[in-house]
């Protein structure tokens, strides 16, 4: 038996991820705005003991590719029409008259062909009807009608296409192109005249004889029979009209309300990812001490055992501090899921066109923006459906200024750790938003340097509101948390065991930390020798400050604190991190953040897992987790990086606060943002907008901190 | 007149496009060419216009929506 394959074509969100879905069992991502899939997707499925190979192509409008997605398509359209397959032609059944353009063309190719109707559900709630036998006579192809989302009618597609595969493999030639559209596609080599009953009353757009027809003249004819066939293919007696604008669109796309409730939404979605993100954060932090307690009591109390360090410092520590954030991504995919099956995210583009012809791009360019809140590298695939290279570029440069769910965590652990309670969903919110101005900013100096050129018209069709089902919001909101927990299971895991060792070995020698040792006794008994450095005197001097501490105890107490950072100071990680510290003290950070802005190339949770790791030693005392709903990690944080004279002063955290979240916001793409650019754009634009990103970051975080450590923060 | 200074609500003939080629070819095959007949959903005073062509709702950007003619 010959494997056939099954190719799914039609015009942008018609529905064919959906319907690839439902054949191939496969979790495609699907979202109600034009441009989801941007590549080839291919699978599997049996039908009746026959295997077919599925693939799910990019959406186009016509044959004639105008973006690259489009282009995609088009080609494996052409690459495989001579090959086994029969191509499936989805239709959005709502919006069938424009769909036949791209029919008719498909239809052209002569290769066996099904033509779907999807979403029949809402046509027939419009009072649509389809004479489907009418609709198969005109294009000589058989006719379905489907709904992709619940299934119905998928068996019977595919029934139809096993039992066309079988056909074919008896030697049926599928039937041929209609003759009246045979007569219509002649270009220009004959006078052409439209069939009898298509040809009256279309003077005005009466074909060129000697010159070729442009496209548009050509798409012109197209329309033109099209609207001649339309009235007998479907009954629109019933029909409650055409759709017009809902009132939803008059009140997001409102010409003063748009915007404003743009970030109003934006405004509640991270205020919704910190207030109801906390609670369950603290649940898992407390499951996560439990079990570091727990699996901690194995070994004797003060076992100096590697394995406990690596199970306890590394393992637990580094995927622990990431799982922790597992709340706060959750609540962010649900956010972007109802945005994204809503409708919202074309209306978010056309909101923003406005702001995005200032700087030289339009409104598409910012659904890649927008799916960049979720990841960058899908963010810079969705770059994909813009037309001109130069604003594709110019997108594809900035994506990375949009925060990633993966940078959730960092700020889900700095913003508490730095700000007073009732500013953290404020912060976040701010974040988000300083990333987009910047990256408008940027793209404006872009398009005005070397991405110089005209704009290009923006044209976008605007998808049908769609109420977001908890079936689909929920499946996918599950999805990523799953992913997200699978990261941390296996990439974060195995980083998390490396940075662990880069942070143990070299051990400190013996003779070098009894030296420590001596040092801190001989400051504690009152000799204070002068090379030591103030802060640390001070964090020596809070131990000692603490009533119920006894001097023995303080001692130890303090001893092991000074050995512990000088052990971390001695091993790999922390000459890395002292090599690169000259870097990081103009910001207000020190060698440990810089380890972890390097491991985050990796991944950018891993900051979070690196901070964990590098602050595990060395317990906070009680009283100064007095705050609520801080995690100890960043009360370590602020003890540490906010602290003038052995107090943590509060302006001074913001300072230092604002510095971390913005060089996290703005500073090295992670490696998979690098790899998807440089296939993409190619390694000089890779590298250009790693080096560019970070110099940016570094100018931006020095001036505030230099500025506010002069203001006296 | 042109798309841009269209009223809301409005039913109009598209008469011209004057866009290079692609464009042109890429308005065709999402529906809009001359002869198309369109209704203004908003129009365009504050930059893109709707309009509702071919039964799908089109955003036209502000500059585009210059360059389209349509019939009074």
């Amino acid at each position: 038996m010959k494997e056939f394959q099954i190719v799914l074509a039609g015009n942008p969100n018609c529905g064919k991820s959906t319907i690839f879905n439902q054949l191939t069992g496969a979790r495609q991502h699907v979202g109600n705005y034009p441009g989801v899939t941007v590549e080839k997707k291919e699978g599997k499925c049996t039908i009746g003991g026959r295997t077919f190979k599925v693939v799910d192509l990019p959406g186009a409008y016509s044959m004639d590719a105008h973006s690259e997605d489009e282009e995609a398509a088009r080609q494996y359209l052409l690459e495989n029409r001579d090959s086994d397959m029969v191509l499936v032609n989805v239709v959005d059944a709502c919006n069938l008259e424009r769909s036949l353009f791209l029919t008719l063309q498909l239809r052209e190719l002569n290769v066996p062909m099904i033509f779907v109707l999807n979403m029949c559900d809402l046509a027939r709630q419009r009072g649509i009807e389809f004479r489907k036998g009418e609709i198969s006579e005109w294009l000589r192809l058989p006719v379905l009608e489907c709904v992709g989302f619940t299934g119905e009618g998928v068996r019977e597609m595919s029934e139809k296409i096993a039992s066309l595969a079988g056909e074919l493999e008896n030697g049926t030639v599928p039937e041929d192109v209609p003759q009246w559209l045979k007569d219509l596609s002649l270009k220009g080599e004959l006078p052409r005249t439209l069939p009898e009953e298509l040809a009256s009353d279309s003077e005005n757009i009466a074909p060129k004889a000697d010159a070729e027809r442009s496209e548009t003249e050509n798409a012109a004819l197209y329309y033109e029979a099209v609207s001649r066939i339309l009235p007998q293919m479907i009954s629109t007696a019933k029909a409650k009209g055409p759709v017009k604008t809902s009132f939803l669109d008059r009140l997001f796309l409102h010409r003063f309300l748009g915007l404003p409730l743009f970030f109003l939404m934006l405004y509640l979605i991270f205020q919704l990812t910190f207030t109801v993100g906390e609670y369950p954060m603290g649940w898992i932090e407390s499951g996560v001490e439990a079990l570091s307690e727990k699996v901690g009591s194995f070994w004797a109390e003060d076992s100096e055992s590697l394995l406990k360090s690596l199970i306890l410092d590394g393992i637990i520590a580094g995927v622990g501090g990431v799982v922790v954030f597992l709340p706060n991504i959750v609540l962010l995919f649900l956010a972007i899921s109802i945005l994204e099956d809503s409708g919202y995210m074309a209306r978010a583009a056309v909101v923003m066109d406005r702001f995005m012809a200032k700087v030289g791009l339009h409104g598409k360019s910012f659904i890649p923006m927008m799916v960049g809140f979720g990841c960058t590298v899908p963010g810079i695939m969705a770059t994909r459906t813009l037309d001109n290279r130069r604003e594709r570029l110019a997108t594809i440069f900035i994506l990375p200024l949009m925060s990633c769910g993966a940078r959730m965590p960092i700020y889900a652990l700095l913003i508490p750790a730095f700000f007073p309670q009732a500013w953290h969903g404020n912060v976040l919110f701010l974040v988000y938003v300083i990333g987009i101005l910047l990256a408008i900013l940027l793209a404006k100096l872009l398009r005005v340097s070397i991405l110089r050129g005209e704009p290009v018209p923006f044209v976008m069709e605007l998808p049908a509101w769609h109420m977001p089902t908890l079936r689909t919001v929920g499946v996918k909101t599950l999805e990523r948390g799953w992913i997200y927990l699978k990261k941390a299971g296996t990439i974060i895991l195995g980083l998390s065991i490396i940075l662990w060792a880069l942070a143990t070995f070299p051990q400190l020698p013996d003779t070098e930390a009894e030296k420590i040792a001596a040092s801190v006794a001989a400051e504690m008994s009152g000799n204070v020798p002068e090379e030591t450095a103030p802060a640390e005197s001070a964090a020596a001097e809070t131990v000692a400050d603490a009533e119920e501490v006894s001097p023995e105890d303080a001692l130890a107490a303090a001893q092991e604190e000074r050995i512990a950072e000088a052990a971390l100071e001695y091993s790999c990680s922390g000459k890395i991190g002292k090599a690169i510290e000259p870097l990081m003290k103009p910001m207000g950070m020190d060698w440990r953040v810089g380890t972890a802005f390097l491991g985050a190339f990796a991944a950018k949770e891993v900051f979070v897992a690196q901070m964990a790791i590098v602050y595990q030693g060395g317990d906070v005392e009680d009283e100064e987790v007095g705050e609520e709903n801080v995690l100890k990690l960043g009360q370590k944080l602020k003890t540490q990086y906010a602290s003038v004279d052995g107090e943590v002063s509060e302006s001074r955290s913001m300072l230092v606060g604002w510095c971390f979240l913005l060089f996290s916001l703005i500073a090295a793409p992670c490696c998979a943002t690098v790899g998807v650019v440089v296939r993409e754009a190619g390694w000089k634009w890779a590298v250009g907008q790693y080096v560019g990103l970070t110099v940016i970051a570094w100018i931006i975080c020095t001036a505030i901190y230099q500025i506010g450590t002069m203001c006296g923060m | 007149m042109v798309l841009a200074n269209a009223q809301k609500g409005n039913r109009h003939r598209v008469s011209e496009i004057l866009t290079s080629d692609m464009v042109q070819g890429k308005l065709a095959a999402m529906g809009l060419v001359p002869g198309s007949e369109i209704e203004i959903l908003q129009s365009s005073l504050h930059g893109a216009a709707i309009v509702s062509c071919r039964g799908a709702q089109l955003v036209l950007g502000r500059g585009l929506a210059q360059m389209i003619q349509l019939e009074d």
